[in-house]
């Protein structure tokens, strides 16, 4: 807006609006760790820094 | 069930609570200006009131449609919830048309009032005015976006979970911007009609 160029926001709100469309309707976002992993991991750092 | 779908369901859940609390704050956002028409609703600077502005048959007109959409949009949820696919196409179909019809008519409302010579610019009233009504026409013309592509979405993949929680919180805002719509309908237009 500080340099009048309205082109790139134009465009730069469709990205925007694409972007949200694009990561919104993905269904792949979370994963579960599961409880035996998550004990490996600590027991893994309690032995690295006991 | 098994660890990953309880875990699914839980998620869930607390996404359904995120957007309770994202649509607690648009309303702090629409409390905030509401007070603020509320103190500039008599500051017309010589300019036009709102009992000279407003039509009320007109605005009836848009809440009937508003309301109206919001109708069918409970319909089409609940076709949803029971896995009717080509009934939830139908009645969010027709949300759609109705919310675009509505859109239609304030757009017109406001470019009559941009070519009266009553802007923003105008006035504080009116400034408050274009503030207020302008975002709750930002709101259905993002409704409208998201309707779309769900649409797309279930008439492509059909009506999978995620597609039934994106519905739902869907029918969540509609039916929250129709209830900030009666606000703006008895503050805004019955109050300036009356004053």
């Amino acid at each position: 807006m500080i340099w009048h160029m309205y082109w790139l926001s134009a465009a730069s709100l469709l990205g925007i609006i694409a972007c949200i469309i694009v990561r919104a309707s993905s269904d792949d976002n979370e994963y579960v760790i599961p409880a035996a992993k998550v004990r490996e991991n600590e027991e893994l750092l309690a032995r690295r820094y006991a | 069930m098994s660890q990953t779908q309880a875990a699914r369901a839980e998620a869930d859940a607390k996404t359904i609570f995120g957007f309770w609390v994202y649509l607690m704050t648009d309303c702090v956002l629409f409390a905030s200006l509401f007070a603020t028409f509320a103190v500039l609703r008599s500051s017309t600077f010589g300019g036009p009131s709102g009992s000279t502005l407003f039509s009320l048959p007109f605005v009836l007109a848009e809440t009937l449609i508003l309301l109206t959409s919001s109708f069918t949009c409970g319909l089409g949820i609940l076709s949803a919830r029971l896995g009717q696919k080509d009934r939830v196409l139908i009645f969010f179909g027709l949300t759609f048309i109705l919310g675009l019809a509505f859109l239609g008519l304030e757009l017109h409302e406001f470019s009559h009032l941009y070519n009266e010579g009553n802007s923003w610019r105008r006035s504080g009233f009116l400034s408050a005015f274009f503030t207020l009504v302008g975002t709750h026409g930002m709101h259905i013309t993002a409704g409208l976006m998201w309707m779309a592509v769900m649409m797309r979405k279930v008439s492509l993949k059909g009506l999978s979970e995620s597609s039934i929680k994106r519905l739902t919180m869907l029918s969540l805002f509609w039916h929250f911007l129709d209830i900030v719509w009666i606000f703006i309908f008895t503050v805004v237009y019955l109050l300036g009609a009356a004053s």
